[in-house]
Protein backbone atom coordinates (compact mmCIF):
# COMPACT_ATOMS: atom_id res chain seq x y z
CA UNK A 1 0.00 0.00 0.00
CA UNK A 2 1.37 3.49 -0.90
CA UNK A 3 2.00 6.71 1.63
CA UNK A 4 -1.93 7.71 0.48
CA UNK A 5 -3.39 4.22 1.48
CA UNK A 6 -2.27 4.41 5.07
CA UNK A 7 -3.42 8.05 5.52
CA UNK A 8 -6.76 6.92 3.71
CA UNK A 9 -7.48 4.53 6.56
CA UNK A 10 -5.60 6.46 9.44
CA UNK A 11 -8.20 9.40 8.03
CA UNK A 12 -11.17 6.36 8.28
CA UNK A 13 -10.37 5.46 11.88
CA UNK A 14 -10.44 9.20 12.96
CA UNK A 15 -13.40 9.99 11.69
CA UNK A 16 -14.77 6.39 13.16
CA UNK A 17 -13.44 7.47 16.46
CA UNK A 18 -14.73 10.76 16.14
CA UNK A 19 -18.23 9.17 15.83
CA UNK A 20 -18.30 6.80 18.42
CA UNK A 21 -16.80 9.68 21.15
CA UNK A 22 -19.90 11.90 19.81
CA UNK A 23 -22.24 8.76 20.40
CA UNK A 24 -21.00 8.56 23.50
CA UNK A 25 -21.33 12.27 24.31
CA UNK A 26 -24.57 11.57 23.40
CA UNK A 27 -25.34 8.65 25.58
CA UNK A 28 -24.45 10.24 28.76
CA UNK A 29 -26.04 13.63 28.19
CA UNK A 30 -29.22 11.05 27.25
CA UNK A 31 -28.34 9.28 31.01
CA UNK A 32 -28.25 12.78 32.44
CA UNK A 33 -31.79 13.68 31.24
CA UNK A 34 -33.73 10.44 32.50
CA UNK A 35 -31.81 11.02 35.79
CA UNK A 36 -33.46 14.63 36.30
CA UNK A 37 -36.33 13.24 35.32
CA UNK A 38 -36.67 10.43 37.53
CA UNK A 39 -35.49 13.34 40.52
CA UNK A 40 -38.41 15.50 39.16
CA UNK A 41 -41.28 12.91 39.12
CA UNK A 42 -39.67 12.12 43.04
CA UNK A 43 -39.92 15.61 44.18
CA UNK A 44 -43.94 15.58 42.43
CA UNK A 45 -45.32 12.47 44.08
CA UNK A 46 -43.68 13.75 47.48
CA UNK A 47 -45.32 17.33 47.53
CA UNK A 48 -48.40 15.81 46.91
CA UNK A 49 -48.29 13.46 49.42
CA UNK A 50 -47.49 15.77 51.89
CA UNK A 51 -50.02 18.10 50.85
CA UNK A 52 -53.12 15.40 50.72
CA UNK A 53 -51.85 14.46 54.11
CA UNK A 54 -51.99 17.82 55.46
CA UNK A 55 -55.45 19.01 54.33
CA UNK A 56 -57.17 15.65 55.64
CA UNK A 57 -59.44 16.04 58.63
CA UNK A 58 -60.77 19.49 58.50
CA UNK A 59 -57.70 21.80 60.23
CA UNK A 60 -59.48 25.21 62.19
CA UNK A 61 -60.05 27.55 59.13
CA UNK A 62 -57.43 29.79 59.34
CA UNK A 63 -54.61 27.40 59.22
CA UNK A 64 -56.61 25.94 56.23
CA UNK A 65 -56.13 29.32 54.48
CA UNK A 66 -53.11 29.22 54.98
CA UNK A 67 -52.83 25.71 53.66
CA UNK A 68 -55.11 26.38 50.40
CA UNK A 69 -52.80 29.16 49.64
CA UNK A 70 -49.45 26.51 50.25
CA UNK A 71 -51.28 24.41 48.44
CA UNK A 72 -52.32 26.79 45.69
CA UNK A 73 -48.45 27.70 45.38
CA UNK A 74 -46.98 23.97 45.82
CA UNK A 75 -49.53 23.27 42.64
CA UNK A 76 -48.03 26.05 40.16
CA UNK A 77 -44.90 24.78 41.37
CA UNK A 78 -45.92 21.29 40.45
CA UNK A 79 -47.07 22.38 37.20
CA UNK A 80 -43.90 24.10 36.33
CA UNK A 81 -42.18 21.23 37.76
CA UNK A 82 -44.48 19.09 35.37
CA UNK A 83 -43.78 21.20 32.42
CA UNK A 84 -40.41 20.73 33.09
CA UNK A 85 -40.68 16.95 32.86
CA UNK A 86 -42.88 17.07 29.78
CA UNK A 87 -39.38 18.97 28.01
CA UNK A 88 -36.91 16.87 29.29
CA UNK A 89 -38.97 13.92 28.24
CA UNK A 90 -38.86 15.10 24.65
CA UNK A 91 -35.47 16.26 24.78
CA UNK A 92 -34.06 12.80 26.28
CA UNK A 93 -35.96 10.91 23.25
CA UNK A 94 -34.77 13.35 20.71
CA UNK A 95 -31.13 12.78 22.29
CA UNK A 96 -31.83 8.85 22.20
CA UNK A 97 -32.92 9.16 18.80
CA UNK A 98 -29.45 11.25 17.84
CA UNK A 99 -27.70 8.66 19.79
CA UNK A 100 -29.12 5.47 17.86
CA UNK A 101 -28.75 7.10 14.46
CA UNK A 102 -25.38 8.29 15.28
CA UNK A 103 -24.60 4.90 15.88
CA UNK A 104 -26.31 2.83 13.41
CA UNK A 105 -24.14 4.89 10.75
CA UNK A 106 -20.88 4.86 12.39
CA UNK A 107 -21.10 1.23 13.17
CA UNK A 108 -20.19 -0.24 9.94
CA UNK A 109 -17.90 0.27 7.42
CA UNK A 110 -20.12 -1.86 4.96
CA UNK A 111 -22.35 0.46 1.95
CA UNK A 112 -25.31 -2.02 2.09
CA UNK A 113 -25.79 -1.79 5.83
CA UNK A 114 -25.06 1.87 6.25
CA UNK A 115 -27.94 2.23 3.63
CA UNK A 116 -30.21 0.19 5.19
CA UNK A 117 -29.90 2.18 8.44
CA UNK A 118 -30.58 5.26 6.86
CA UNK A 119 -33.71 3.95 5.70
CA UNK A 120 -34.57 2.23 8.74
CA UNK A 121 -33.60 5.85 10.85
CA UNK A 122 -36.18 7.85 8.20
CA UNK A 123 -39.07 5.21 8.23
CA UNK A 124 -39.02 4.76 11.83
CA UNK A 125 -38.12 8.33 13.49
CA UNK A 126 -39.12 10.93 10.55
CA UNK A 127 -41.86 8.60 9.80
CA UNK A 128 -41.95 8.58 5.90
CA UNK A 129 -41.74 4.80 3.82
CA UNK A 130 -40.95 7.16 0.57
CA UNK A 131 -37.12 7.73 0.53
CA UNK A 132 -34.43 8.22 -2.19
CA UNK A 133 -30.76 8.22 -1.49
CA UNK A 134 -28.85 9.69 -4.17
CA UNK A 135 -25.25 10.47 -4.44
CA UNK A 136 -23.58 12.98 -6.75
CA UNK A 137 -21.74 12.47 -10.02
CA UNK A 138 -19.42 15.00 -10.10
CA UNK A 139 -18.13 14.12 -13.71
CA UNK A 140 -21.84 13.42 -15.09
CA UNK A 141 -23.19 16.78 -12.77
CA UNK A 142 -26.00 15.13 -11.78
CA UNK A 143 -27.69 13.14 -9.11
CA UNK A 144 -27.63 9.23 -9.07
CA UNK A 145 -30.26 6.94 -6.85
CA UNK A 146 -28.23 4.22 -5.08
CA UNK A 147 -31.03 3.45 -2.70
CA UNK A 148 -34.13 3.67 -2.35
CA UNK A 149 -38.00 2.78 -0.73
CA UNK A 150 -41.45 3.55 -1.94
CA UNK A 151 -41.05 5.39 -4.87
CA UNK A 152 -40.70 4.91 -8.36
CA UNK A 153 -37.10 4.23 -8.59
CA UNK A 154 -37.31 4.74 -12.67
CA UNK A 155 -38.19 8.25 -12.29
CA UNK A 156 -35.32 9.21 -10.11
CA UNK A 157 -32.74 7.29 -11.45
CA UNK A 158 -30.99 10.13 -12.30
CA UNK A 159 -31.95 13.65 -11.44
CA UNK A 160 -30.03 17.18 -13.31
CA UNK A 161 -28.91 19.28 -10.45
CA UNK A 162 -30.75 21.96 -11.66
CA UNK A 163 -33.87 19.62 -11.43
CA UNK A 164 -36.30 20.61 -8.54
CA UNK A 165 -35.62 20.42 -4.53
CA UNK A 166 -33.62 17.57 -4.95
CA UNK A 167 -30.73 19.38 -6.95
CA UNK A 168 -31.37 23.01 -5.47
CA UNK A 169 -30.22 20.87 -1.74
CA UNK A 170 -27.13 19.39 -3.85
CA UNK A 171 -26.45 22.86 -5.31
CA UNK A 172 -26.59 24.68 -1.94
CA UNK A 173 -26.36 22.44 0.13
CA UNK A 174 -28.81 23.86 2.30
CA UNK A 175 -31.59 21.38 4.04
CA UNK A 176 -34.93 21.58 1.64
CA UNK A 177 -38.28 21.29 3.75
CA UNK A 178 -41.27 21.33 2.23
CA UNK A 179 -45.04 21.23 2.93
CA UNK A 180 -46.14 18.25 4.08
CA UNK A 181 -46.25 16.16 0.16
CA UNK A 182 -49.43 13.97 -1.18
CA UNK A 183 -49.30 10.84 -3.16
CA UNK A 184 -51.46 12.78 -6.04
CA UNK A 185 -48.21 15.68 -5.75
CA UNK A 186 -45.46 13.76 -5.39
CA UNK A 187 -43.56 16.52 -4.23
CA UNK A 188 -40.71 16.02 -1.71
CA UNK A 189 -41.45 16.76 2.08
CA UNK A 190 -37.41 17.20 2.83
CA UNK A 191 -34.24 17.12 1.33
CA UNK A 192 -31.12 16.28 3.57
CA UNK A 193 -28.08 17.20 1.44
CA UNK A 194 -25.17 14.47 2.82
CA UNK A 195 -21.69 16.42 2.95
CA UNK A 196 -17.92 15.93 3.83
CA UNK A 197 -15.71 18.30 4.97
CA UNK A 198 -18.36 21.09 3.52
CA UNK A 199 -18.67 19.31 0.31
CA UNK A 200 -22.02 17.92 -0.68
CA UNK A 201 -21.73 14.29 -1.94
CA UNK A 202 -25.24 13.21 -2.25
CA UNK A 203 -28.91 14.24 -0.78
CA UNK A 204 -31.62 12.43 0.98
CA UNK A 205 -35.11 13.10 -0.60
CA UNK A 206 -38.36 11.98 1.91
CA UNK A 207 -41.15 11.99 0.07
CA UNK A 208 -44.92 11.50 1.53
CA UNK A 209 -44.82 11.00 5.56
CA UNK A 210 -46.87 8.78 7.43
CA UNK A 211 -50.93 9.42 8.01
CA UNK A 212 -49.97 9.44 11.84
CA UNK A 213 -47.25 12.16 11.31
CA UNK A 214 -49.08 15.42 10.48
CA UNK A 215 -45.48 17.31 9.98
CA UNK A 216 -41.82 17.66 10.49
CA UNK A 217 -40.89 19.11 13.87
CA UNK A 218 -37.62 20.55 15.69
CA UNK A 219 -36.74 17.12 16.91
CA UNK A 220 -36.94 16.13 12.64
CA UNK A 221 -34.40 19.13 12.29
CA UNK A 222 -31.97 17.98 14.70
CA UNK A 223 -32.12 14.10 13.49
CA UNK A 224 -31.66 15.85 9.77
CA UNK A 225 -28.55 18.10 11.08
CA UNK A 226 -27.07 14.53 12.19
CA UNK A 227 -27.52 13.10 9.14
CA UNK A 228 -25.71 16.02 7.12
CA UNK A 229 -22.61 14.95 8.45
CA UNK A 230 -22.73 11.86 9.65
CA UNK A 231 -24.67 10.34 6.92
CA UNK A 232 -22.43 11.66 4.08
CA UNK A 233 -19.13 10.31 6.40
CA UNK A 234 -20.49 7.33 6.99
CA UNK A 235 -21.49 6.44 2.92
CA UNK A 236 -17.53 7.95 2.13
CA UNK A 237 -16.44 6.12 4.87
CA UNK A 238 -17.58 2.70 3.17
CA UNK A 239 -16.30 3.77 -0.20
CA UNK A 240 -12.65 4.63 0.85
CA UNK A 241 -12.77 1.20 2.21
CA UNK A 242 -14.22 -0.64 -1.06
CA UNK A 243 -11.36 1.22 -2.80
CA UNK A 244 -8.37 0.59 -0.38
CA UNK A 245 -9.95 -3.36 -0.62
CA UNK A 246 -9.39 -3.18 -4.40
CA UNK A 247 -6.29 -2.01 -4.54
CA UNK B 1 -38.10 -7.25 42.90
CA UNK B 2 -38.78 -9.90 39.99
CA UNK B 3 -37.85 -8.92 37.02
CA UNK B 4 -39.99 -8.88 33.99
CA UNK B 5 -38.97 -10.82 30.68
CA UNK B 6 -40.15 -8.23 27.76
CA UNK B 7 -39.75 -10.01 24.22
CA UNK B 8 -38.65 -7.38 21.45
CA UNK B 9 -39.37 -8.46 18.00
CA UNK B 10 -38.56 -6.49 14.66
CA UNK B 11 -36.30 -7.00 11.78
CA UNK B 12 -34.98 -3.56 11.89
CA UNK B 13 -31.52 -3.20 13.62
CA UNK B 14 -32.86 0.50 14.58
CA UNK B 15 -36.35 0.14 15.99
CA UNK B 16 -34.63 -2.92 18.09
CA UNK B 17 -32.18 -0.36 19.53
CA UNK B 18 -34.39 2.10 20.29
CA UNK B 19 -37.04 0.11 21.73
CA UNK B 20 -33.80 -1.43 24.23
CA UNK B 21 -32.73 2.30 25.22
CA UNK B 22 -36.41 3.04 25.75
CA UNK B 23 -37.02 0.27 27.83
CA UNK B 24 -33.71 0.07 29.72
CA UNK B 25 -34.96 -0.19 32.95
CA UNK B 26 -34.06 -1.98 36.17
CA UNK B 27 -37.30 -3.58 36.83
CA UNK B 28 -36.85 -5.12 32.75
CA UNK B 29 -34.80 -7.44 31.68
CA UNK B 30 -35.14 -7.93 27.54
CA UNK B 31 -34.62 -10.25 25.06
CA UNK B 32 -34.48 -10.09 21.66
CA UNK B 33 -35.67 -11.56 18.11
CA UNK B 34 -35.07 -10.81 14.32
CA UNK B 35 -37.42 -12.18 12.60
CA UNK B 36 -41.15 -14.33 13.30
CA UNK B 37 -39.50 -17.65 13.61
CA UNK B 38 -37.01 -16.57 15.93
CA UNK B 39 -39.93 -14.98 17.62
CA UNK B 40 -42.28 -17.72 17.96
CA UNK B 41 -39.30 -19.86 19.05
CA UNK B 42 -38.74 -17.53 21.91
CA UNK B 43 -41.75 -16.78 22.83
CA UNK B 44 -42.41 -20.67 23.40
CA UNK B 45 -38.88 -21.20 25.20
CA UNK B 46 -38.62 -18.16 27.63
CA UNK B 47 -42.46 -17.77 28.08
CA UNK B 48 -41.68 -13.99 28.14
CA UNK B 49 -44.43 -11.74 30.70
CA UNK B 50 -44.60 -8.68 27.71
CA UNK B 51 -44.10 -9.33 23.55
CA UNK B 52 -43.66 -6.23 21.78
CA UNK B 53 -44.05 -7.48 18.19
CA UNK B 54 -43.70 -5.72 14.94
CA UNK B 55 -45.85 -6.40 12.20
CA UNK B 56 -44.23 -6.38 9.22
CA UNK B 57 -41.91 -8.42 9.23
CA UNK B 58 -40.37 -10.48 5.58
CA UNK B 59 -40.82 -14.16 5.80
CA UNK B 60 -43.53 -14.30 9.30
CA UNK B 61 -45.35 -11.28 9.60
CA UNK B 62 -46.04 -10.38 13.12
CA UNK B 63 -49.83 -10.62 12.54
CA UNK B 64 -48.87 -14.77 11.69
CA UNK B 65 -46.50 -14.78 14.94
CA UNK B 66 -49.73 -13.23 17.08
CA UNK B 67 -52.55 -16.10 15.67
CA UNK B 68 -49.29 -18.80 16.70
CA UNK B 69 -48.50 -17.55 20.12
CA UNK B 70 -52.54 -17.27 21.00
CA UNK B 71 -52.88 -21.15 19.23
CA UNK B 72 -50.32 -21.90 22.75
CA UNK B 73 -51.41 -22.74 25.72
CA UNK B 74 -48.48 -21.13 27.13
CA UNK B 75 -48.19 -17.49 25.29
CA UNK B 76 -52.21 -17.66 24.92
CA UNK B 77 -52.27 -14.86 27.63
CA UNK B 78 -49.09 -13.17 27.71
CA UNK B 79 -50.03 -9.35 26.76
CA UNK B 80 -48.78 -8.45 23.13
CA UNK B 81 -48.35 -5.14 21.83
CA UNK B 82 -48.02 -4.36 18.14
CA UNK B 83 -45.78 -1.96 17.13
CA UNK B 84 -47.42 -0.94 13.33
CA UNK B 85 -46.11 1.66 10.53
CA UNK B 86 -49.82 2.37 9.77
CA UNK B 87 -52.59 3.70 12.29
CA UNK B 88 -55.11 3.36 9.62
CA UNK B 89 -58.08 0.99 11.40
CA UNK B 90 -57.86 -2.13 8.70
CA UNK B 91 -54.87 -2.39 9.93
CA UNK B 92 -55.21 -1.81 13.88
CA UNK B 93 -58.53 -4.24 13.72
CA UNK B 94 -56.73 -6.89 12.01
CA UNK B 95 -54.26 -6.93 15.27
CA UNK B 96 -57.15 -7.12 17.42
CA UNK B 97 -59.35 -9.63 16.07
CA UNK B 98 -55.51 -11.74 15.99
CA UNK B 99 -55.40 -11.23 19.74
CA UNK B 100 -53.61 -8.38 20.26
CA UNK B 101 -53.38 -6.66 23.75
CA UNK B 102 -52.62 -3.26 22.88
CA UNK B 103 -50.46 -1.41 19.71
CA UNK B 104 -48.48 1.55 19.77
CA UNK B 105 -47.22 3.20 15.88
CA UNK B 106 -44.04 4.63 14.24
CA UNK B 107 -42.26 6.59 15.30
CA UNK B 108 -42.02 5.34 18.58
CA UNK B 109 -42.98 7.83 21.28
CA UNK B 110 -40.85 7.29 24.04
CA UNK B 111 -43.23 7.99 27.10
CA UNK B 112 -45.93 6.45 25.06
CA UNK B 113 -44.59 3.08 25.03
CA UNK B 114 -43.17 2.96 28.78
CA UNK B 115 -46.41 3.41 30.00
CA UNK B 116 -48.46 1.35 27.80
CA UNK B 117 -45.91 -1.61 28.77
CA UNK B 118 -45.83 -0.62 32.56
CA UNK B 119 -49.53 -0.33 32.53
CA UNK B 120 -50.34 -3.47 30.72
CA UNK B 121 -47.71 -5.36 33.15
CA UNK B 122 -49.35 -4.33 36.06
CA UNK B 123 -52.26 -5.44 34.96
CA UNK B 124 -51.16 -9.42 33.89
CA UNK B 125 -49.70 -9.34 37.03
CA UNK B 126 -48.96 -6.53 39.79
CA UNK B 127 -46.25 -4.09 40.58
CA UNK B 128 -43.20 -3.64 37.97
CA UNK B 129 -41.23 -1.47 40.72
Amino acid sequence: MSQDDYRGIAYVREVYEDSQRFAMALLKENERLRKQNTELQHELSVRTAVLNARTQGSAPSAETEGLKERLQSVQRENDRLHNEQVALQQQSASLLNLYVAAYRLNGTLDRKEVLSALEEIIANMIGSEQIGIFELDEELGELTLISSVGIDAERYRSVPLDHGAIGHAARTGEIYLGGKATAADATVTACVPMTVGGRVGGVIAIFELLGQKSGLDSDDLELFNLLRTHAGMALYCTRLVAELQRA
Amino acid sequence: MTRKKILLVDDAKTVLMMEQMILNQPEFQLITAHDGEQAVELALSETPDLILLDVIMPNMTGIEVLERLRSEPATKRVPIIMVTTRSESEYVDKARAAGCTDYVTKPLDAADLLSKVRNLLEASGGATS
